[in-house]
């Protein structure tokens, strides 16, 4: 239930993904450039597998290793999710512009001028990607 | 008071000390700050001593030092400047997380193609900034995640598996870093 599929992965996608784990796994560890190799040996060995059960079966094996070989306390990059920076800047999204006061606004008259023909510029491109709003029934 | 001072010194002096502590060492110049600063090299050389790499920048640094403590032993208090150019990213072997070498996309550049000339399976010959992974390089896929890793541990930030899958060009990767790093030059 906690693992809800939300993006349709391809199977190389997710074996190129469980061996990227693994090697951050490996590199928890220790002696890594060694069984880093070997880590290859295994994942070569059945690279040319054809039938997708057994492909999938093997995927299913190796993530259950993985889980079952995870470090305690894996070493993260800062500003990845996990990390000691995640989040430390917040970049306000785009449309807080449009809240600004009007005298804000007429500080800086140029951008603001561009900003509307952009949103117009944008609503028609919308319009002709995928059609007029349906006009609410009622 | 003098002589213990000039010992703490030459303590100081024989273990080459850290750049960001010698940057502060070199502006400095009045003796009471020498004996904070000599505390302060001194617990700095117990906290890393693997630090005796790259002699060139850090003698410099460490002979400003010297002639600083020889200008408090005339009695002149002077301002030092630094000797050592902070933006050589070659010389220095820790890697600091507050704050990144100052980068442009020619220093990106030569970075990602460094990474990828040392890497077994890519012939240095054949790499060029265009050079596609999978047709030029031939290389596989789970090289490719390899090659990936290396650009992550370069320039210390993660790629995402949706992100990574679309750089196969190093000319890409260099597009993806300039644009993680707001770079424009």
């Amino acid at each position: 239930m906690s693992h809800i599929v939300t993006r349709v992965t391809t199977h190389s996608r997710k074996v190129c993904s469980l061996y990227k784990r693994s090697l951050r796994n490996l590199e928890a560890w220790y002696m890594y450039r060694y069984r880093a190799v070997l880590l290859r040996a295994r994942f070569d060995e059945n690279k040319d597998v054809k039938d997708m059960r057994v492909a999938q079966q093997l995927l299913d094996e190796g993530e259950k290793e993985l889980f079952s070989l995870i470090h305690y306390q894996p070493r993260q990059f800062a500003y990845s999710p996990g990390g000691v920076a995640h989040g430390r800047e917040v970049v306000p999204p785009d449309w807080v512009l449009d809240y600004w006061h009007p005298m804000e606004k007429a500080a800086y008259p140029e951008y603001f001028a561009r900003r509307e023909q952009r949103k117009k510029e944008y609503i028609e491109w919308w319009e002709k990607t995928y059609g007029k709003p349906a006009e609410p029934a009622h | 008071m003098k002589n213990k001072l000039r010992n703490r010194n030459s303590l100081a002096h024989d273990s080459l000390t850290t750049a960001p502590a010698a940057a502060a060492a070199a502006a400095v110049g009045t003796s009471r700050k020498m004996a904070t600063l000599a505390r302060t090299l001194h617990l700095v050389s117990r906290i890393r001593p693997s630090t005796v790499l790259s002699i060139l920048p850090r003698a410099a640094a460490v002979g400003c030092l010297h002639t600083t403590s020889l200008q408090e032993h005339r009695g002149v208090s002077r301002v030092v400047q630094p000797a050592i150019d902070k933006t050589s990213w070659c010389s220095s072997s820790v890697r600091d997380y507050s704050s990144k070498p100052p980068l442009t996309l020619d220093l990106i550049q030569q970075r990602v193609l460094l990474v990828l000339k040392l890497y077994d399976k890519i012939n240095p010959e054949k790499l060029s900034v265009e050079s596609h992974f999978m047709q030029d390089l031939g290389l596989d896929s789970l090289d490719h995640v390899e090659v990936i890793m290396a650009m992550e541990d370069e320039f210390g930030f993660e790629i995402p598996d949706a992100d990574a899958e679309k750089l196969l060009r190093p000319a890409d990767i260099i597009r993806y870093v300039a644009d993680k790093e707001d770079i424009y030059d």
